[in-house]
């Protein structure tokens, strides 16, 4: 196997799902960067324009009230 | 640098390697980051705060798989003496997803790069395998009987029987007798 396979199975199996347990457990600490918080920054900078329609207007509602 | 000079040759004197010193890599040092936190933040960094995320953004835009553009990331992160090789192996998932969340962010259409192709047997294949797995016919008698051994024709061949007779001169000399 060479390294570039090597990534694209180490992408595949953090794509469905697999994570280093090993490397987790040795240093000690939660990691910061989890799936979660990806998931989160996905949806913080992929907004879609319906939503953004919405949270305009709730700001402006919340503005004139 | 040849040996193929045997007067002159231009090349190391075996054993060199050993007075080199090798610390000068980034690579043969031990790693900068040894943590996933630490690797992913280095990564971002790079990608944030320096031109090289838009070039890969450029590169993803043109159809390069992320998977390929995460490779690159990884490689040149090793190079710099930043991680390990398995240690970015380990990396190369979240790696991977940091790139799709700024593909997407610029609504960049993107290759991931991990869609095994379906193996699956094509029609011709299968008629293929058909015909090579079917008993085959035995040759009818009558056609046996037709085709005629067509004597070797090649340089090398031996000569027929008669070409040797001739040869030999049994034939003429029989006929000369026979006309005595």
């Amino acid at each position: 196997m060479t390294f570039e396979e090597a990534i694209i199975k180490s992408v595949q199996k953090y794509y469905s799902g697999t994570d280093p347990v090993e490397l987790n457990s040795v240093s000690g600490k939660e990691a910061k960067y989890t799936r979660e918080y990806f998931d989160e920054l996905e949806e913080e900078l992929v907004k879609s324009p319906k939503n953004k329609k919405k949270k305009k207007k709730k700001e402006l509602a919340n503005e004139s009230a | 640098m040849s040996l193929l000079d045997t007067k002159n040759p231009n090349a190391p004197i075996p054993g060199a390697n050993y007075t080199s010193d090798t610390r000068n890599w980034p690579w043969h040092r031990p790693p900068d980051i040894t943590d996933l936190d630490g690797a992913l933040e280095h990564v971002m960094e790079r990608l944030t705060e320096t031109d090289a995320g838009m070039r890969y953004m450029s590169l993803i835009e043109a159809g390069t798989p992320i998977t390929t553009i995460t490779d690159m990331v990884v490689t040149l992160a090793i190079g710099r003496g930043k991680f390990t090789p398995d240690f970015a192996i380990l990396v190369a998932g979240p790696v991977a997803r940091m790139l799709e969340i700024m593909a997407k962010s610029y609504k960049i259409d993107y290759d991931l790069g991990i869609d095994e192709d379906e193996e699956f047997t094509t029609p011709v294949a299968l008629k293929k395998t058909i015909e090579l797995s079917a008993p085959k016919e035995e040759p009818n008698e009558e056609e046996e009987v037709e085709e005629v051994e067509q004597p070797p024709l090649g340089f090398m061949a031996p000569a027929s029987d008669e070409e040797q007779t001739n040869m030999l001169g049994y034939e003429v000399e029989e006929e000369d007798l026979e006309d005595e």
